[in-house]
């Protein structure tokens, strides 16, 4: 059984940032993704709040660091499973998919991808795009090594042809395999998922087109997205007045979110003045139950965005839906004047999903979770990445939504606590 | 101006609305509403009133008379605060101020004490009818085991009968002006005669006014646009139907009872197409479908509209259901052989002393809104008419 001094499972910017520091200082890290890239959430964002970064310039650089690290060992399309303690260290099992490609072959050239006649919804672009049942996972992924989805190849084999490598990289028989690995000390940094976009009946009933989640925006925004520009999912056209909905999964104990997402406010401002950069004569408006800036400069940006022209209104929205010309009618009290219950009309309507874990990190690793299955910050005071159990820490949302900086600081502290484990805790 | 006054809102809270200081004042509640217009934005507004203590804002509200319970607010509200509840227990609020003898105040406050005076005066009626009927049948005078004068009970009977009517009376006064300023109306009204003006007579305005109004009681309209859940209730167990069910089915045997009395004696056996017997049955039968279907509802609790209740709903609901089974078994036994004529009598009694008991204290119980009700929404709509009417001739 192969053993490492850590294994960090998730490699978003958290999972990404714990390992690079613990293989700075020596430790060998395996990193492990369940995803075919590595780069998490991050990686798909358009550009960050409050500096307004573009986000793949400062993520594909941690991604490389990650990957070409000595002392870092990464695995994609791996699931971790579970963690168990035995003595002072871990036996974590994993398991990693079929990805129909070998990877010691694989060149990345990306001749099969050309020659695939089926086109499916593309995750990454959030389905705002398409790719293609075989393909490299993003323009950026790492590793560039295709993966063929076995649901929407019909296996006509043209893929197989058209790969140049000798033995062929495509394997279509090739079948899941299970690891076992020891650690002495483990990070989860399992990261978060969005709220799905059906969350709330109200909004969301089935067909409609113009209302889409924040992250699709993201993409639409993104110089690397789907069409380089953001246009109305039903036909296509600029849109001229958007509304962002905020809180539209989160602060809602109707629908069992019951908490803030902490980053929604921000997201949607920065979304917001993104796309009157983009679109300068298009109205915007945002709709919220209060703008919670909550870090440093956060509240300047905010009042930026007002001044750009940028419409707030405070109103949570009650109701959406979307008529045949694909104008979004939505439900709002005029709180601030008459308290009159008023429709309003938008052309493009993005909602700020709620922020929900991304893993079952409490089964996996029978740590202590929150009621919505967060990581519980056990010592939040003076050991803030710590969980319940000796050599197991965190970082990232994987403990609850916050945003980049915060997750950053936090997979430094989580590097730290794991590297004093390993040197004193664990015996080693 | 108003003074902010913490009080109010705790004491609207012993009408129910136990989770409305939740409320975060997002809107949602009064954006969902399917009844909430501009002109009367409920319910997050009265919820905002009611915790900074304006409240005259909550009495003269147009909104709590204009709430039917579909309990859309409290399925989407994000605090769970239960607005619906709330516009509840500010309609309870409303109506127990429109009584100026305080005494519904106290039934909706101490439930204990509803309980023992509605037994009291339940139980009382009762005695009072079956000594009536045993001296009628065998001149034996039950009362005066009691050593009280027949008289004297007749007269607290009509006693309370005339507290009761003059209270209902007063409380539709006081309804009207909360809702018109009544100088407000004169003035109005005035300005509407100015000469010059083509304008409509008061008895225009009273006409649309109280069409509007029939429209709502006969087919109870906006509780229908309330019906949000199109397909989640079958038809015959949707609250607008239930409640029609229980109204006219209530309306109904109240006539057909006074008609019976009036052309004959009600134990007679009479063939069922009889008019006064065939509307008694089939308003008994709409009476005891709707009051089982909603106790039913409530005890399950499942729906939001019939989660929260207070004791009011279910004295009210059970006090009704009560009386429409017993007057059915009553009905079978006219229709039976031989039944012991003492039987018969105690069984009438203990049909219509409740009944009785529901009609005399209709203006300190969850019924007065039927007269509430239709009486604000007429008299804002007459308003509404009138001012619209100045506004735009
Ligand atoms: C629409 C949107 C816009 C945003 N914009 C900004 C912004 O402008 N500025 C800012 O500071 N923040 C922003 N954020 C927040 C930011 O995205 C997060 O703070 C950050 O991405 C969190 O990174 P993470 O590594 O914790 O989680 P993730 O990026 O979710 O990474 C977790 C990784 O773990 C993997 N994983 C999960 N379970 C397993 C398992 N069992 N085995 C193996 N791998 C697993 C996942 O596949 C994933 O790759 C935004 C968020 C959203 C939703
Ligand atoms: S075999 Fe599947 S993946 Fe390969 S080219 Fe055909 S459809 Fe595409
Ligand atoms: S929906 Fe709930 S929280 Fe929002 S204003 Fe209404 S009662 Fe308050």
């Amino acid at each position: 059984m192969k053993k490492y001094h850590t294994v960090v499972i998730g490699a978003g910017i958290a999972g990404m940032e714990t390992a690079i520091n613990l293989g700075n200082q020596g430790y060998k890290v395996l990193l492990v993704e369940k995803e075919a890239s590595i780069g998490g959430n991050m990686i798909a964002l358009s550009k960050v709040f409050p500096t307004l970064d573009c986000s793949s310039c400062i993520t594909t650089p941690k991604m490389s660091e990650a990957s070409h690290h000595d002392n870092i060992e990464i695995m994609t399309y791996t699931k971790a499973i579970s963690v168990i303690k035995e003595g002072p260290e871990f036996n974590v099992k994993l398991n990693k998919k079929p990805r129909y490609v070998d990877e010691k072959t694989c060149i990345g050239c990306k001749k099969c991808e050309e020659v695939c006649p089926v086109y499916a919804k593309h995750e990454f672009e959030r389905e705002t795009g398409s790719r293609k049942a075989i393909c490299i996972p993003y323009t950026t992924a790492i590793p560039q090594i295709a993966v063929l989805d076995p649901d929407t190849c019909m296996q006509c084999g043209k893929c197989y042809d058209a790969c140049p490598t000798e033995p062929k990289s495509i394997v279509f028989d090739q079948e899941a395999v299970e690891l076992e690995v020891k650690a002495s000390s483990v990070v989860m940094s399992t990261g978060f998922t969005l709220t799905a976009k059906d969350r709330k009946k109200e909004y969301i009933n089935g067909s409609e087109k113009n209302i889409i989640t924040a992250f699709q925006m993201e993409r639409l925004l993104a110089p690397s997205g789907p069409f380089g520009s953001v246009m109305r999912p039903s036909d296509g056209k600029a849109p001229e007045n958007v509304a962002f909905v905020l809180c539209a999964h989160s602060r809602d104990r109707s629908i069992g979110v019951p908490y803030c997402s902490r980053v929604c406010c921000m997201y949607s401002i920065k979304q917001a003045m993104l796309l009157s950069g983009a679109l300068p004569l298009c109205d915007i408006t945002l709709y919220y139950m209060d703008i919670r800036a909550f870090g440093k400069g956060y509240e300047q940006f905010y009042r930026n965005a007002e001044a750009m022209g940028i419409k707030f209104i405070k109103a949570k929205v009650a109701k959406m839906s979307e008529d045949k010309d694909g104008i979004v009618e939505m439900k709002i009290e005029e709180i601030e004047s008459t308290g009159a219950p008023v429709s309003v009309k938008h052309d493009l309507v993005i909602m700020a999903n709620g922020i929900l874990p991304g893993a079952e990190p409490g089964k996996m690793a029978s740590i202590n979770t929150d009621e919505y299955g967060f990581i519980s910050q056990e010592k939040m005071k003076y050991d803030p990445t710590a969980t319940n159990i000796d050599g197991i820490y965190f970082s990232g949302t994987a403990a609850g939504p916050k945003d980049i900086v915060d997750t950053i600081a936090e997979a430094g502290a989580a590097a730290m606590k794991a590297a004093n484990y390993i040197t004193h805790g664990a015996g080693k | 101006m108003v003074k902010v006054n913490s009080d109010l809102i705790k004491d609207i809270k012993k009408y129910g609305a136990f989770d409305v200081s939740k409320c975060f004042n997002c809107g949602n509640c009064t954006a969902v509403c399917p009844l909430a217009k501009a002109d009367s934005p409920f319910p997050r507004h009265l919820i905002r009133r009611a915790h900074l203590g304006d409240k005259q804002a909550v009495l003269n509200a147009k909104g709590t008379w204009l709430c039917y319970y579909c309990g859309e607010c409290s399925k989407t509200c994000p605090r769970e605060a239960k607005p619906a509840a709330f516009m509840a227990a500010a309609r309870r609020y409303a109506t127990a101020h429109a009584d100026v003898t305080g005494i519904t105040k106290l039934l909706y406050k101490f439930p204990v004490l509803n309980f023992l005076v509605m037994s009291a005066v339940a139980v009382l009626f009762g005695l009072f009818m079956y000594a009536q009927r045993l001296h009628v049948r065998t001149g034996e005078k039950l009362i005066e085991v009691f050593n009280i004068p027949f008289e004297y009970i007749h007269w607290f009977g009509i006693g309370v009968m005339s507290v009761a009517v003059v209270t209902l009376l007063a409380g539709m006064v006081i309804i009207t002006l909360r809702a018109g300023e009544i100088q407000n109306i004169l003035k109005l009204y005035k300005e509407a005669k100015r000469p010059g003006r083509n304008v409509m007579f008061a008895g225009e305005f009273i006409k649309t006014a109280f069409m509007s109004i029939m429209r709502e009681m006969f087919a109870f309209k906006r509780f229908r646009d309330c019906d949000t859940d199109k397909n989640e209730i079958v038809w015959y167990l949707k609250p607008w139907l239930v409640h029609s069910a229980i109204a006219w089915g209530f309306v109904g045997l109240f006539l057909s009872t006074a008609l019976n009395f009036l052309i004959k004696d009600p134990a007679i056996r009479v063939a069922l197409w009889y008019p006064p017997r065939f509307i008694g049955i089939l308003s008994g039968v709409m009476l005891l479908y709707g009051t089982s279907v909603v106790i039913l509802k409530r005890i399950a609790a499942k729906e939001i509209n019939y989660k929260d209740s207070v004791f009011a709903d279910w004295w009210l609901i059970l006090t009704l259901w009560f009386i429409g089974l017993s007057g059915f078994v009553m009905t079978m036994l006219v229709y039976l052989p031989e039944v012991d004529r003492n039987t018969a009598d105690l069984l009438f009694v203990i049909h219509v002393a409740p009944a009785m008991l529901v009609v005399v204290m209709i203006a300190f119980t969850k019924l007065a809104h039927v007269f509430y009700r239709m009486h604000a929404l007429f008299v804002y709509e007459l308003m509404g008419n009138l001012k619209s009417h100045i506004t735009n001739p």
